[in-house]
């Protein structure tokens, strides 16, 4: 036990001493549109390309869950994330036009919270994510039908460069 | 002399059938319109056709308030002083109250001198003069109509009351504020943002959630721009302060999950209502400020539920449809208007805090955001009847559904205390 205790302040030590933050503060050189990095895993550089694009998850009415078609997306989603660790996303929640204005800002901000539920548990650190909803407030389809609902049944993953 | 006090007094027996001709409703609170008469405003001839815009507006406001039957077509010769009245004249107009008005030009604008008679008892019941610049006019009435209202009924008024609302542009959505009848309609808040769900405290200052900082919070606007109100977690929505003004109760996530909240306006101490894993907002204060009525989905699908301001004794109101949202608690208490989905299409419905009479408001396109005035017998509220959402208001039980705002998206009214 205080072998333990003597071990594990040292390692937290270690850990905090190779985090990307540190890392970057020894790098000063950073280019216009792309930031190098090295990450503590394999200590390569890494290229953060300027648009990396997250995909869109989109959900059934009045629903929160994430659809089995939309897992795959959302594992290649967590897996760009980890690539880059010096990223963090916004996940902005977005209901269709068949609701209440505020019960759908609740809606869009429960859809935002189950993506932001599942990039942690594949390992997203919970201070690289933020969210936010706009209810019915940003369709990307402006009709009214089925197929317009469902392209505004989504939440965005917007992806914040460091 | 003695006899015409004898036929007044059997006219004041027989019921005022007129009345019940042009609305019932009101009879559902223990009224029965009284019979009353606007004289033309008299005037300068100058300001003549001034005189004539100030009748026609004390008369819709006294017509709107549901209390008074106004006398149409009728004629006084000789008219021509308010103070020289001469009351075997008036009593025989069959009203049972007068409103005499004068409007005169002076130094500070324009005044407008007011008396109420009573004709039958040939008594002058108020006496008031009113001044203002003159592009205040309309506000120079409707503080006559509030007056006319508490004098005889005693009860008061909505006519100096406002509507906050949002209309939507783009991205962006400003907050506005009109006067009761759509008039004097001008920008509030803007900041080029998304503001949504205006509401208003006892002080007549407005409150509304903003995207200024990224995420919704409630804030006010003041002179140093906007100030939080209510800011923790990812969202702050859909407040309401309680009719006594010392609370505000609002949705928020704070931890974790949309919960309704209270927070005391004075000491800023803040109180969780609701724990549920489900959403829960749009509360609404019963004018006790004991209970809340809100929006669930706990039950699988969103509904009203009621709880109590301590958090205990939480249940459903609602129990027909599969979409009930956005409850309005009247300021009567005895009804909460609600926006149920009825057909594909989302209509206003009331129900009472038991959960008996449900009744149907409306019936064209679709029909959200309900909010009461503070006599609980209007509603304001947001339709796209015509193809574009508008602003409209309404009787309690759905009657006399007039235009009040008519430019396009044009959403979420809220009605002052």
């Amino acid at each position: 036990m205080k072998k333990f205790a003597l071990i594990f302040p040292l390692v937290i030590l270690l850990l905090f001493s190779c985090t990307p933050k540190n890392i970057n503060n020894n790098n000063n050189v950073v280019n216009d549109t792309t930031t190098t990095l090295i990450t503590p895993d394999t200590m390569t550089v890494v290229e953060v390309p300027p648009n990396i694009e997250l995909k869109s998850v989109y959900f059934d009415y009045d629903q929160h869950q994430i659809l089995p078609q939309y897992q795959q997306t959302m594992l290649e989603n967590a897996q760009i994330m980890q690539r880059y660790p010096s990223i963090k996303v916004r996940l902005e929640g977005n209901c269709d036009e068949r609701g209440t204005i505020e019960y759908n800002l609740a809606l869009g901000q429960k859809r935002a919270d189950a993506c932001r539920s599942y990039l942690i548990s594949y390992g997203i650190a919970s201070d690289r994510i933020t969210t936010v909803s706009y209810g019915e407030q940003r369709p990307v389809a402006l009709g009214s039908t089925e197929s317009d609902w469902r392209q505004n049944r989504r939440v965005d993953f917007k992806v914040i460069y460091p | 002399m003695k006899l015409i006090k004898f036929l007044i007094l059997i006219f004041l027996l027989i019921p005022p059938v007129q009345g019940q001709d042009i609305y019932v409703g009101i009879s559902a609170y223990g009224r029965q319109q009284m019979d009353i008469a606007v004289l033309p405003f008299l005037s300068t001839r100058e300001m003549e056709s001034t005189a004539e815009q100030m009748t026609e507006i004390l008369n819709f406001d006294l017509n709107y308030s549901l209390y008074f039957s106004l006398l149409e077509d009728f004629e006084l010769p000789g008219y021509s002083d308010v103070f020289t009245l001469k009351w075997d004249k008036l009593n025989q107009l069959g009203a049972e109250a007068i409103i005499a008005c004068k409007i005169s030009s002076t130094r500070e604008g324009l005044e407008l001198n007011a008396l109420i008679v009573d004709p039958y008892s040939e008594s002058v019941l108020f006496q008031r003069s009113y001044s203002g610049t003159p592009d205040k006019y309309r506000n120079l009435v409707h503080q006559l109509s509030d007056d006319v209202v508490e004098v005889l009924t005693g009860e008061s008024g909505i006519f100096t009351s406002r509507i906050a609302y949002v209309r939507k542009g783009g991205q962006t959505s400003s907050i506005r504020i009109c006067d009761y009848d759509g008039y004097e309609d001008q920008v509030y808040a803007s900041k080029n943002t998304l503001n949504l769900s205006p509401f208003w405290d006892k002080s007549n200052q407005v409150y509304f959630t903003s995207y200024y900082s990224g995420k919704p919070d409630i804030v006010k606007s003041t002179s140093d721009g906007f100030t939080p109100v209510a800011a923790n977690g990812n969202l702050n929505i859909g407040g309401e302060i309680s009719p006594q003004g010392d609370y505000i109760a609002y949705a928020c996530n704070i931890d974790g999950n949309t919960d309704i909240y209270i927070k005391s306006l004075s000491s800023g101490e803040i109180r969780r209502l609701t724990f549920s894993a489900a959403i829960d907002c749009s509360p609404s204060w019963a004018p006790s400020g004991m209970q809340l009525a809100f929006t669930s989905d706990r039950g699988g699908s969103p509904q009203i539920y009621l709880v109590n301001v301590d958090g205990s004794g939480i249940r459903l109101l609602t129990t027909a449809g599969g979409y009930n949202t956005s409850p309005a608690w009247s300021p009567r208490g005895d009804r909460i208007v609600f926006v149920g989905n009825y057909e594909g299409l989302f209509q206003l419905f009331s129900i009472s805090p038991t959960g008996d009479n449900l009744r149907q408001l409306t019936s064209m396109g679709q029909n959200e955001d309900p909010s009461w005035s503070a006599d609980g017998l209007h509603l304001v509220f947001s339709s796209n009847r015509t193809g574009t959402y508008k602003l409209y208001t309404m009787n309690f039980d759905g009657t006399s559904i007039r235009e009040l705002i008519s430019s396009p998206g044009s959403i979420m009214p809220s009605w002052s205390f």
